[in-house]
């Protein structure tokens, strides 16, 4: 019945079962960073050749399209500029109320330009990131990650030496919370197995629509306030009707992502 | 020296599956390289000759997945010797379309076997050492189905060279004797 081939299956399981209960009380983690200290510069040119590669091809893809994209940008370059110009003006009164109020400024956030080297992607969607930047580069646990216009994207979730693994916003851990620009309806936004993001916990008094813009709150600490999220897209109810949820459309194609900032400050 | 290529097959593998693949295919339909390895690893050398690469590789997997270190190796293992009871492929040779195909099913199985068993660790993680780890694999779409595919289709290749590397080291064990 336990032949040679059997026993050493049994006593494998075993030893692999003893490594998993060592493993979650974090003993782990160095042999983690070794492995990503190891392989993080092959793990960094695979990803940027293949980005480049499947960029190219995309390209290509893309030629037949060109004049109409073309006309389209043309378009709302010009519609930026008309909304730039109001802005402006915005800017002006919002850095005096700032100065008044001793408000740091919103730009002041120190960021942390990171590189995608890598995705677990053996789920049904990948919500987890590595990023080439770690503990040695000031990254901690908790930090926002944002791309470039102030989009939130995830937090760092483990940090290693040389490198650091972000949560994306749709992963079923992640929970931010929130608050809709337009009507300040707060909420929290929570990840939905890696499959989308949903705004939940709105109280059912308030009123959202669909394309209103929701920004992180800042409260309950972690993120700081007005990082936007998305946009509203479905309204509904939950599941045991207390509350309205919302999904979140995200402007972001978070499947694409090359570069990403975590917010250091 | 096909020792060493063994090692870099792996190594190649692990870089490929969360560096290249996901550049290039939609979420959700990356083939499992890993379980592809492991499939012909388990045909082609055995249990005892084997057992070794597959708990490397699942140790690299576990590095990059998001549970605990040991639980993905612990999976692949279980199918490893899953795999190896069933004695018919043992005599598996891809030569016949027949073989072929019943290769495609074995891989396929195993790939649908392979997530249940993580699904289990997890949720046995879970509930036994309170670790927040959910895995979430949605069997019942067209993403699930060309993931299924894919990994068939990925797991060819790799058993060839898996076979050139067996001679390799029969030639490498014949010389020293």
């Amino acid at each position: 019945m336990f032949s040679h081939k059997n026993i050493k299956f049994i006593s494998i399981a075993f030893l692999l079962i003893v490594v998993i209960f060592v493993s979650v009380r974090g003993a782990d983690n160095p042999v983690k960073s070794g492995i990503f200290w190891l392989t993080s510069p092959f793990l960094k040119t695979f990803r940027v050749f293949s980005g480049g590669l499947h960029g190219f091809f995309q390209f290509l893809g893309s030629i037949g399209d060109l004049k109409n994209e073309n006309e389209k940008l043309v378009k709302e370059n010009l519609e930026l500029v008309s909304e730039i110009a109001g802005l402006k003006d915005i800017k002006k009164e919002n850095d005096l109320l700032r100065q008044q109020i001793s408000l740091l400024s919103r730009g002041d956030h120190e960021l942390e330009a990171s590189f995608i080297i890598a995705e677990d992607n053996l789920g049904a969607a990948s919500s987890k990131l590595m990023i080439d930047k770690g503990r040695i580069n000031g990254i901690r646990e908790g930090m926002p990650v944002v791309v470039s216009g102030n989009i939130l994207v995830g937090k760092v979730s483990e940090v290693f030496n040389d490198t650091a693994r972000i949560s994306l916003i749709v992963d079923q851990d992640s929970a931010v919370n929130a608050e809709v620009l337009e009507s300040g309806v707060k909420g929290i936004v929570e990840g939905n197995y890696g499959l989308g993001a949903m705004m939940n916990m709105i109280s059912q008094t308030e009123v959202i629509k669909e394309g209103d813009s929701v920004i992180s709150s800042g409260l309950g600490g972690g993120f700081p306030r007005g990082i936007f999220i998305g946009k509203i897209g479905q309204v509904g109810q939950s599941g045991d009707k207390l509350f309205q949820q919302a999904s979140i459309i995200s402007s972001v194609d978070l499947s694409s992502l090359r570069v990403v900032f975590v917010i250091k400050n | 020296m096909a020792k060493a290529y063994l090692f870099l097959l792996i190594i190649l593998i692990f870089l490929m599956q969360f560096s290249v693949l996901g550049q290039f295919m939609e979420q959700g339909r990356v083939p499992n390289l890993f379980v592809a390895f492991t499939v012909g690893a388990a045909v082609i050398f055995g249990f005892e000759r084997s057992l070794g690469m597959t708990i490397f590789a699942g140790l690299l997997m576990d590095a990059l997945g998001g549970l605990a270190m040991g639980s993905g190796t612990l999976a692949l293992v279980l199918l490893f010797w899953t795999i190896n009871q069933i004695k018919s492929v043992a005599d598996l040779r891809l030569k016949r379309l027949f073989s072929v195909i019943l290769f495609f099913a074995i891989v396929a199985l195993a790939l649908i076997s392979f997530d249940i068993l993580v699904e289990a660790v997890a949720k046995a993680e879970k509930l036994f050492l309170g670790i927040n780890a959910t895995v979430y694999i949605n069997r019942m779409s067209i993403n699930y189905v060309l993931r299924l595919l894919y990994t068939s289709l990925a797991a060819l290749p790799i058993y060839l060279l898996l076979r050139r590397f067996s001679r390799s080291l029969q030639k490498e064990t014949a010389i020293k004797k």
